[in-house]
């Protein structure tokens, strides 16, 4: 799919995400484009355990037109996933336009920020291009799903520190960066009004980002010793061995949580 | 010069090239033309032989920190920092465990991501500087954990990188924050990309193009790493990049080559390279530079650089394009020796000396390539 300006909706929808971290002030900014990430099938195939979440990566088919390589992963990835999928093939992924809704089909759209606001739609739709600037997260069921760079953007913005968010020692934070949850124990210091079950920042003693958690407790129970407080759902450590590796494994059952 | 040149260029051996092949492991036509174009060619052979001779870099991204806050954070964690010609590239002269990367020996996190031919490079000198190798006797930290496993890594403070390809992107002539629009021909891992840039303070625009899929993984997670926002990553031939009809203030053409100049990190390149290899690199890169230079705006510059030895991938490329664009003019660097002004039977234009060579025996980085190329305003 190529890269496109946003809908009214999906503006609404990042306008409002932008104001919940305390950062609406820098949208007017950024220029942001959104692409199709191909598909996600709701019907998924009983005999294998592929998540009705999964989805090809972008990165391979966006560029079937371009070099062998890129067409000898499309095939790659046909032959391995063939049959799991009862909606997902390359030719119907191209032809869903950006307003076209279906039953079984859910889509997500990824969003970028890009800095220069001199190229035009129609000249990335001529280059079709694997990625233009940034990846900041994703939207799905109208809900904006931040990734590691938009948590940058908070950081580096919400100067006030106004986000949930959780402060970590260095034992967690090298733990954290191979995937490890977050012992209440762990945490220095936290968002006053964390709620349950709410996404949250996790930073390190220098306040830099090192990944994206789900709080189990709200409040002061975020420090209950002993116990783990936060899931990481995202970390800069795993975070990019999956997108080395994505490609020369064809695909990423997280694709959803990467960038 | 004409333009049909015999590529690539055979050079008899004697029994000395046959001694020193068998010594070093090298194919023996490799060492009989080293003997032909590379100053004092054994001390070379005799240093690229030696793994305590590899110097390890890195370049701080000034996109997200500075020089002077990482150094004293790597300080902290024990990395020993020395300063370098360009300000924001470090030696490290205790790269952590296991050093980055020979690929003989294997693979760490971060080298895993700059699997670049012209990364990991040492340190550059003057033309008048013969052995920047200060304290090369420091025996350090043989335990520090990779350079290429810091949080700081991770969160992209610093490329792990060679000086020579810090030094390709510093001839660009990028100003802080300009708006220009760069295009990048071979961008992969990104390690030229990012520098780029950071050059630019995510304005302008880089095209980054890239023609191996396998390869554009490594790219995207870079550019994402180093929090690059003005880069629009393309999957097509460069040498096809003039169909797109864009023009280029600045385009970096880092030519896919045999890797002559990196065998101290690869010591498999010493024989898994042959002649035929060398002339479909120089094929490719007389087209890629063609390419490149059509695509440049009138006042443009273009950095040619490889990091092979051989002439057929360097001076013969640039003359190459001398020939067939009259409007290409080549402009002096600053750093590295003089290219060369004859090969074999050939006799290069009399600039060619403003081409830079740089060697491992002295000047400590990989060997490498580049000329500065400028197009003449209309």
């Amino acid at each position: 799919m190529t890269f496109r300006n946003l809908t009214n909706l999906e503006e609404t929808i990042l306008k409002r995400a932008f104001n919940n971290w305390g950062i609406f002030e820098i949208f007017g900014t950024l220029r942001i484009l959104t692409r199709t990430l191909v598909l996600n099938a709701t019907i998924s195939d009983q005999n294998t355990n592929v998540s009705k979440h999964d989805a090809i990566p972008n990165e391979i088919l966006s560029h079937n037109s371009c070099g062998n390589s890129s067409s000898n992963a499309i095939e790659k990835y046909n032959n391995n996933y063939q049959g799991r999928f009862h909606t997902l093939t390359i030719g119907y992924s191209k032809g869903i336009g950006p307003s076209e809704s279906g039953k079984n089909i859910k889509r997500t759209e990824e969003v970028f920020v890009h800095s220069n606001v001199k190229y035009e739609n129609m000249l990335f739709k001529k280059l079709n291009p694997v990625i233009i600037g940034l990846k900041i997260g994703t939207i799905k069921n109208k809900k904006f799903s931040p990734g590691l760079n938009f948590a940058e953007f908070v950081v580096k913005h919400n100067r006030n520190m106004d986000y949930p968010y959780v402060i970590i020692n260095t034992k967690a934070e090298n733990l954290i960066v191979f995937g490890r949850d977050i012992m209440g124990s762990s945490i220095l210091s936290f968002f006053k009004d964390i709620k349950e079950n709410q996404q949250v920042i996790i930073l390190n003693h220098n306040k830099e980002v090192i990944g994206l958690g789900k709080s189990r407790y709200s409040g002061s129970l975020i420090i209950q010793p002993n116990i783990i407080t936060i899931d990481t759902t995202q970390d800069i450590g795993t975070y990019y061995l999956k997108s080395e590796n994505r490609l020369s494994k064809s695909i990423d059952k997280n694709i959803g949580h990467l960038l | 010069m004409e333009d049909n040149l015999d590529c690539p260029v055979v050079l008899t051996g004697n029994e000395h090239s046959k001694f020193l092949s068998k010594r070093y492991g090298y194919k023996e036509w490799m060492i009989s033309r080293f003997l032909n174009f590379i100053p004092h060619p054994e001390k070379m052979l005799d240093y690229v032989h030696d793994s305590k001779n590899l110097h390890y870099y890195i370049r701080v991204n000034t996109l997200r920190t500075n020089p002077q806050e990482l150094k004293r954070r790597l300080d902290e964690k024990g990395y020993l920092l020395r300063e370098t010609i360009l300000k924001e590239v470090f030696e490290i002269k205790n790269p952590g465990f296991g050093g980055i990367q020979i690929k003989d020996t294997g693979i760490t996190i971060g080298r895993q991501n700059n699997d670049d031919n012209n990364d990991n490079k040492d340190a550059v000198t003057t033309p008048k500087d013969y052995d920047l190798q200060s304290s090369k006797d420091d025996d350090l930290g043989s335990k520090q954990p990779s350079i290429g496993s810091t949080i700081e890594y991770l969160k992209g403070y610093y490329y792990i990188q060679d000086l020579s390809s810090c030094i390709a992107v510093e001839e660009l002539e990028i100003h802080a924050g300009s708006d220009l629009v760069v295009l990048d021909m071979a961008a992969a891992p990104g390690g030229k990309t990012t520098h780029i840039a950071q050059k630019l303070d995510n304005k302008g625009a880089i095209f980054a193009c890239e023609l191996n899929s396998n390869r554009l993984a490594s790219l995207l997670f870079n550019l994402s790493r180093c929090f690059v926002q003005n880069t629009i990553v393309l999957n097509i031939k460069a040498e096809e990049i003039n169909e797109l009809e864009l023009q280029f203030d600045r385009v970096l053409l880092d030519a896919p080559c045999t890797c002559e100049g990196i065998i101290m990190k690869d010591h498999s390149r010493k024989k898994s390279r042959n002649l035929v290899d060398l002339e479909t690199c120089s094929n490719r890169q007389k087209k890629m530079i063609i390419s490149g230079f059509d695509v440049l705006k009138p006042n443009g510059l273009l950095i040619y650089c490889t990091c092979s030895f051989a002439p057929e991938e360097n001076e013969m490329i640039i003359q190459h394009l001398l020939n067939n664009h009259k409007d290409a003019k080549i402009e002096p660097l600053n750093y590295g020796m003089d290219g060369l002004t004859s090969f074999s039977k050939y006799q290069f234009d009399k600039k060619m000396v403003h081409t830079k060579r740089f060697y491992p025996h002295i000047h400590s980085t990989n060997g490498f390539f580049i000329a500065k190329i400028r197009k003449k305003p209309n």
